[in-house]
């Protein structure tokens, strides 16, 4: 048999704190980040314009960029 | 003009080509090397076959090109990011992931791993490398070139001319208006793997009527001058890493099939009514490019020219003289046109379809007692399959270079006579292990083919049935197992110029049984690539239901 040595009062406070703190953490990096992801796209998402419809002109030929 | 290799990967079925001096030396995919289906990554097996072949290393490449323009991709992931701001954030996050972290650093990539010179290292754009793999291998002179697939940087379908002056852009359709990616949404709708089931959805339209067509041209708007546009408010592939169709789609066409639910007649109805609307638009494309250009023939590439029933209606009823869709017509085709492209487009007219890694007697040999085998080394090893074919064996057949493009085309086919009824059901159940509405292809001698199939007048559309891309009647049901619901197949012209052995199997198995023709369909199981070498056969054999195995001048018998 295996035995687990009893848990401490201390740690079992110290184990939950940890998890609440990921919590915490977790949420605040969701937050950040979409603030982040409207902040930097959305001013930019009202110059992107709009998709194009019909027959576009192809472009030349070209190996020598990659774009 | 030296030495190029052609590489394209990323997105799915990675491939080398390598041309040398103008002459193409070798194609393959890496699938056949990594054993992974529909390999993606970067084809560095495939690329060192290519170079074994020449003798070459990295080191005395001239060029690398690379199959499409990884900035202006990013653009395109960037700038639909964007457009479709805020609901786009997951896809955005992770194309950025994916884009940021590895694929926009192509050239870095290349240099790293293979110890090229930077500037070395050239671009060609997606569809360029399809209308350069199309047009140049082909037979024509002068030709009308039209690329239709899901995607490249911007555009989805091209169009081009080409002459001996080289290839000239016309115009493209840019995304998310995509027939490719159209096809594909309904390919996911109906319970199929995306980019690999769409063969799928084709022969299963084959048993539906098509009564959504009406709803389907309800998302896809088809204009006079053969340009077409999406509906986005049915779509989200353009802002959703995980979804293709928005709940308005649904309610359209109802519940999507479960991968693994029931086969209703609704969704063979379904995949009818997307099958001729791909069919219509991509003639409707054919025959604006002919009004435009006059030109007498056309080529196509894109995963759509691997829609062989489409081919075989622009063959029918399109306004062109001839036809020609190279075997690899979809993205592991890039490598090939990108390879021509930086060869400053040498003419390397296809009659084989043959340039992947040999069949070496003494590996075979060597593999073969290895695994114990027992094996024989007949005088005419065609003789002896035709003479097991007629018994009705079901053989699997390894000769020569393996093919390019996803149909096997008797280099590593599994093979087994047309005529029972049975045999199609044998070799689904037994050793495909595959949907049973799928069809099996005949592989039938050229100057045979008329009696078996009404074909085109003129000869129209015969380079496409050297390669399985295109759809032809048959004439009555002599080959019933090689012929889909429809009384159609998919054939494959023998020239005896070209495949000398394959031909004379054919030759001897006509002897015994009147029909010089085999059901053909592609060496492997289920969820694998194509067998490569020996080993990859004779362990497949072993775990199936085949009868024999012909690999090289051996041929092994399972023993019952």
């Amino acid at each position: 048999m295996h035995h687990q040595p009893p848990t401490q009062p201390r740690s079992r406070w110290l184990t939950a704190l940890n998890r609440v703190g990921q919590r915490v953490g977790w949420v605040m990096s969701a937050i950040i980040l979409t603030v982040v992801y409207y902040a930097a796209l959305g001013p930019f998402s009202l110059l992107a314009g709009r998709w194009k419809l019909g027959w576009q002109p192809s472009t030349a030929l070209d190996l020598e960029t990659q774009f | 003009m030296g030495a190029v290799l052609g590489l394209s990967a990323f997105f799915h079925d990675a491939a080398a080509a390598l041309v040398v001096d103008g002459e193409l030396i070798a194609f393959a995919q890496e699938e056949r090397f990594s054993r992974k289906k529909n390999d993606a990554s970067m084809p560095a097996l495939a690329a060192s076959f290519c170079l074994e072949q020449a003798g070459l290393g990295f080191e005395d490449l001239d060029r690398i090109v690379w199959h499409e323009k990884p900035i202006l991709k990013f653009e395109r992931v960037l700038l639909t990011s964007l457009r479709t701001f805020p609901r786009g954030a997951r896809a955005f996050r992770r194309a950025m992931v994916s884009m940021v972290g590895d694929k926009l650093w192509v050239k870095s990539h290349l240099v790293s791993r293979f110890g090229v010179p930077a500037e070395r290292v050239q671009f060609s754009a997606h569809h360029a490398s399809h209308a350069a793999s199309a047009f140049l291998c082909s037979p024509f002179e002068e030709a009308a070139v039209l690329t239709v697939d899901g995607v490249g940087e911007w555009a989805t379908t091209t169009t081009w001319t080409a002459d001996a002056g080289g290839l000239h852009p016309r115009s493209e359709i840019h995304f998310p208006h995509s027939l490719g990616l159209l096809y594909s949404v309904f390919t996911a709708f109906l319970g199929f793997r995306v980019n690999s089931g769409e063969y799928k959805v084709m022969g299963l339209a084959a048993f539906g009527e098509p009564r959504y067509r009406e709803l389907v041209e309800t998302v896809l708007t088809r204009h006079a001058d053969g340009s077409f546009e999406l509906d986005l408010d049915y779509f989200t592939f353009h802002r959703s890493p995980d979804s293709s169709w928005s709940p308005k789609f649904e309610t359209l066409f109802g519940e999507p099939r479960r991968p693994d639910g029931p086969l209703e007649q609704r969704h063979k109805d379904l995949a009818a009514s997307i099958q001729v609307v791909l069919e219509e638009s991509v003639l409707a494309l054919a025959r604006q490019l002919h009004a435009d250009t006059g030109a007498r023939n056309l080529c196509l590439a894109g995963g759509v020219a691997l829609n062989s029933v489409a081919i075989g209606r622009i063959i029918d009823e399109g306004p062109f003289d001839d036809v020609f869709v190279q075997p690899a017509a979809g993205d592991s085709g890039g490598a090939l046109g990108a390879a021509l492209l930086g060869a400053e487009l040498p003419r390397v007219p296809l009659r084989s379809a043959a340039w992947g890694a040999p069949i070496d007697a003494d590996d075979a040999r060597r593999t073969l007692d290895a695994r114990g085998a027992e094996y024989t080394e007949p005088p005419d090893i065609a003789q002896a399959v035709a003479e097991l074919l007629e018994a009705g064996d079901v053989v699997g057949w390894m000769q020569g270079r393996f093919e390019m493009g996803p149909r096997a085309l008797g280099q590593r086919s599994i093979l087994a006579d047309p005529r029972p009824a049975d045999a199609k059901d044998r070799l689904n159940n037994k050793v495909k292990f595959r949907e049973p509405f799928r069809p099996f292809a005949p592989s039938v001698l050229a100057s045979f083919s008329p009696e078996l199939f009404e074909l085109p007048e003129g000869g129209r559309g015969s380079w496409t049935r050297r390669f399985m891309t295109s759809v032809v009647p048959a004439r009555d049901d002599r080959v019933q197992s090689a012929l889909h619901v429809d009384n159609t197949a998919r054939i494959q012209e023998v020239h005896p110029e070209d495949q000398p052995l394959f031909a004379s199997l054919l030759t001897a198995l006509g002897e015994r049984t009147g029909i010089p023709c085999s059901v053909n369909t592609s060496f492997n199981l289920a969820g694998e690539p194509i067998v490569n070498t020996p080993a990859d056969g004779y362990d497949t054999l072993v775990r199936c239901d085949m009868d024999a195995l012909a690999v090289g001048p051996f041929l092994v018998r399972k023993r019952r």
